[in-house]
């Protein structure tokens, strides 16, 4: 019979020696610095649902890779060429410019993100890019410029 | 001992500082928080659930619900604490939801060899270090005290308060993990 | 004599004639716009630019926060033609804002911000309007807050939701007017009517679920997966990343079967949206079937992983608009109560019969008599928000 102390060394020595692999260190990292800047980027929302999608997106994609490599063992590279990544970086670019601010895509993440008031915010957010019209194309000073 | 205890304090300072960082947006602090502790993480959510894939689901999440409390953090303990802290409460989770047929190949990389003779496999305790086949042998609760206890030098007020249970629960878990253990290991050796 | 008459005569007949061909160029006209949207959309830009300030004290006027001053007046009247265009845009029945259905998720809505913004301009002015006594052109600029918000459309829930915003800001503007203005039966029979008539063609989450449905199936395929989950993320799937990588691998297998339980989702939402229930029961329904997604992935139903990012909270939805349409009923509720104290010179001891009604619990307001006026209580509760209101009007 060990005593006690014994034991307790016997486990502490024996802290396993495990280390993450690279492709864990990617996922966990892209995946946590995507929850950070979504955080950042809007900190008057309630954000956790987005970072509660992450978790879930990155669990579904890692299961459905899965199921894709055991099931077929097919690539769509088919469906997503080189193309498609050019895509990628325009929808990117474009989340941010005054053209893209009130589509129908940013009001459902702005809606996703915070409500009613999300969709008040991104509207105000909207304004103040694309703007209302100089004071000169108001019909009043039109008028008064014409008596002038 | 005096060096343990600056050791520990500079190493404190050293978390109070990431965190700091971390929730000023400072993305390097994020990486260093997750290069510090993802090993000893990753190894305590093996522990607890024998399987390699779904602990490292756990440590993925405890790190992406950890990065989306930015700006609004608040250490009240060491950052190995609580992080050890969430990687046990969300594996306790995933054990709950996990039925048996969902076991897939991992659990048997780190599961309990049985082909091995007695003293083999006491051999191979002994020598190779692998606890978890040891410890796979416990009940869930006390194997999560005796590793949060153990292996992240994490006191029993501590694991009380983390894990919304008595100090008396952690303590007596504790005791009966240590003495199954014990005779586990008694037994394996005298046959 | 007569030669003089009869050139009189005549020169009096060709000035005449001049006159009128001159005076009546009316008839040249092409005619007006039928369809409100061109009058809004030149509104848009007839409208003054104003800075940050200038739009947080119209704002702050329009919702009662702060008193008119010369700025704010000066503002308003030079946002005069928009103004007048906005009214003329709401008194044309039709209105089809042009949009862009094929471009999907991509489809630009920059007339909501537009709207809303317009009303916060008549809405400033409805509160200068008060000011100054014009109850009647006050409560007039009311309706046309009202008319606007129902050309806003249901189509989807982005425009349904603002165009209930719009709502309750009209409301909240007449529920304030009612408490400021002397109560004559003619101005509040007349508003009674004129709130029917708008009502008579009430806005609907209902009709949401339709485009809702086509636009998510659309989407919910292999080559716009990527863009599906970036909306849904609210970022982008970086080129190369990980995810960029993991997401080539999702077959059209995975995406048949999400489609599939997507379809089964809208199917039972539909239903339940159709079947006629009290809002009890539909909150409690669309909750569950909210729920279920989630749910299903939890016990690795993948699925259901679609559908638990992309089916829009339809029990928030319902409770929007069943709270929007509550006040509303409030505010038409209290004007019939204005009407009895108009025509007896006192406040009635019981809510009349007939009335419109609180629809959280399906049944009459709660009416109680105070002090300054008379309150109308919810009994049912807003189950999104856990509340139950109650509405204050004062009697002068």
């Amino acid at each position: 019979m060990r005593p006690k102390e014994n034991i307790e060394e016997f486990v502490k020595v024996r802290k396993p020696d495990v280390t993450t692999s690279r492709e864990m260190d990617k996922r966990t990292l892209d995946d946590s610095l995507a929850a950070m800047e979504q955080t950042m980027r809007a900190k008057s929302a309630d954000h956790k649902p987005s970072t509660a999608r992450i978790i879930t997106l990155s669990r579904m994609i890692k299961l459905t890779a899965a199921a894709a490599v055991i099931i077929a063992g097919i690539s769509f590279y088919v469906h997503q060429g080189p193309g498609e990544q050019k895509d990628t970086a325009m929808v990117y670019e474009a989340v941010e410019s005054p053209a893209e601010i009130m589509t129908m895509k940013s009001l459902t993440i702005a809606y996703r993100r915070g409500g009613i008031e999300g969709i008040e915010n991104q509207c105000e957010k909207a304004l103040k890019i694309l703007g209302p019209q100089p004071a000169s194309l108001s019909l009043g000073d039109l008028f008064n410029g014409s008596q002038s | 001992m005096a060096v343990s205890l600056i050791g520990q304090v500079n190493l404190m300072v050293e978390d109070n500082i990431l965190v700091w960082k971390f929730n000023r947006g400072s993305k390097d602090a994020l990486r260093r928080i997750y290069e510090k502790f993802k090993d000893d993480l990753l190894g305590l959510a093996i522990t607890l659930l024998r399987d390699r894939s779904l602990a490292e689901d756990v440590v993925h999440d405890v790190f992406v619900s950890f990065s989306g409390t930015v700006g609004s953090f608040h250490l009240s303990g060491t950052l190995k604490g609580y992080l050890s802290t969430c990687v046990a409460n969300s594996a306790r989770d995933r054990n709950r939801l996990r039925s048996p047929r969902l076991a897939g190949p991992d659990v048997v990389e780190t599961a309990c060899c049985d082909s091995d003779g007695p003293i083999e496999n006491a051999i191979g305790i002994e020598e190779s270090g692998e606890l978890q086949n040891l410890l796979a042998r416990l009940p869930y609760e006390q194997r999560e005290i005796i590793v949060l206890h153990l292996h992240h030098e994490m006191r029993f007020r501590e694991i009380a308060k983390a894990l919304d249970i008595s100090i008396n629960t952690v303590q007596s878990r504790y005791r009966y993990g240590l003495d199954k253990l014990r005779s586990i290991l008694n037994s394996v050796v005298t046959k | 004599m007569k030669t003089i008459t009869n050139n009189k005569l005549t020169t009096t007949t060709c000035i005449t004639l001049m006159l009128l061909i001159l005076t009546s160029p009316v008839f040249a006209y092409p005619p007006d716009p039928d369809n409100a949207a061109l009058l809004y959309y030149q509104a848009y830009i007839a409208y003054e630019k104003s800075d940050d300030t200038m739009q947080e004290m119209v704002s702050d006027l329009s919702r009662d926060k702060i008193e008119p001053n010369e700025r704010i007046r000066k503002y308003i009247e030079n946002c005069r033609g928009a103004i007048n265009l906005a009214v003329a845009a709401a008194e044309v029945p039709n209105c089809n804002w042009g949009l862009k259905y094929s471009d999907g998720f991509e489809m630009l809505l920059s007339h909501l911000a537009q709207t809303r913004k317009l009303a916060f301009i008549i809405g400033a002015e409805t509160r200068i309007l008060a000011a100054d006594g014009d109850y009647q052109k006050a409560l007039d600029r009311c309706l046309t807050l009202h008319k606007m918000s129902k050309h806003m459309g249901d189509e989807t829930i982005i425009s349904m939701l603002v165009a209930m915003s719009l709502s309750k800001v009209a409301d909240n503007h007449i529920q304030y007017l009612l408490a400021e203005t002397p109560q004559d039966l003619k101005t509040l029979t007349w508003l009674k009517s004129q709130l029917a008539i708008i009502e008579s063609k009430p806005l609907s989450s209902r009709p949401t679920t339709k485009y809702e449905r086509e636009l998510s199936l659309e989407h919910m395929q292999l080559d716009k997966l990527k863009k599906l989950i970036e909306i849904v993320l609210g970022e982008p799937v970086k080129p190369g990343s990980k995810e960029a990588e993991q997401l080539r691998n999702v077959d059209q297998t995975v995406i048949d079967k999400n489609r599939a339980y997507y379809i089964k989702h809208m199917d039972t939402l539909q239903t339940i949206l159709s079947t006629p229930m009290n809002y009890e029961k539909v909150y409690t329904e669309l909750n569950k079937l909210n729920k279920q997604p989630h749910k299903d992935l939890a016990e690795n139903n993948t699925d259901a992983y679609l559908t638990s990012i992309i089916s829009p909270d339809f029990n928030r939805i319902i409770s929007v608009e069943t709270r929007d349409k509550t006040l509303n009923n409030a505010v038409r509720a209290a004007i019939e109560i204005y009407i009895q104290k108009a025509k007896t010179g006192q406040l009635p001891e019981t809510l009349p019969e007939g009335l419109p009604k609180d629809l959280f619990s399906g049944k009459d307001f709660r009416y109680e008599k105070t002090a300054d006026g008379f309150i109308l209580r919810c009994r049912g509760k807003d189950l999104d928000k856990n509340e139950t209101y109650q509405y204050e009007f004062k009697v002068k």
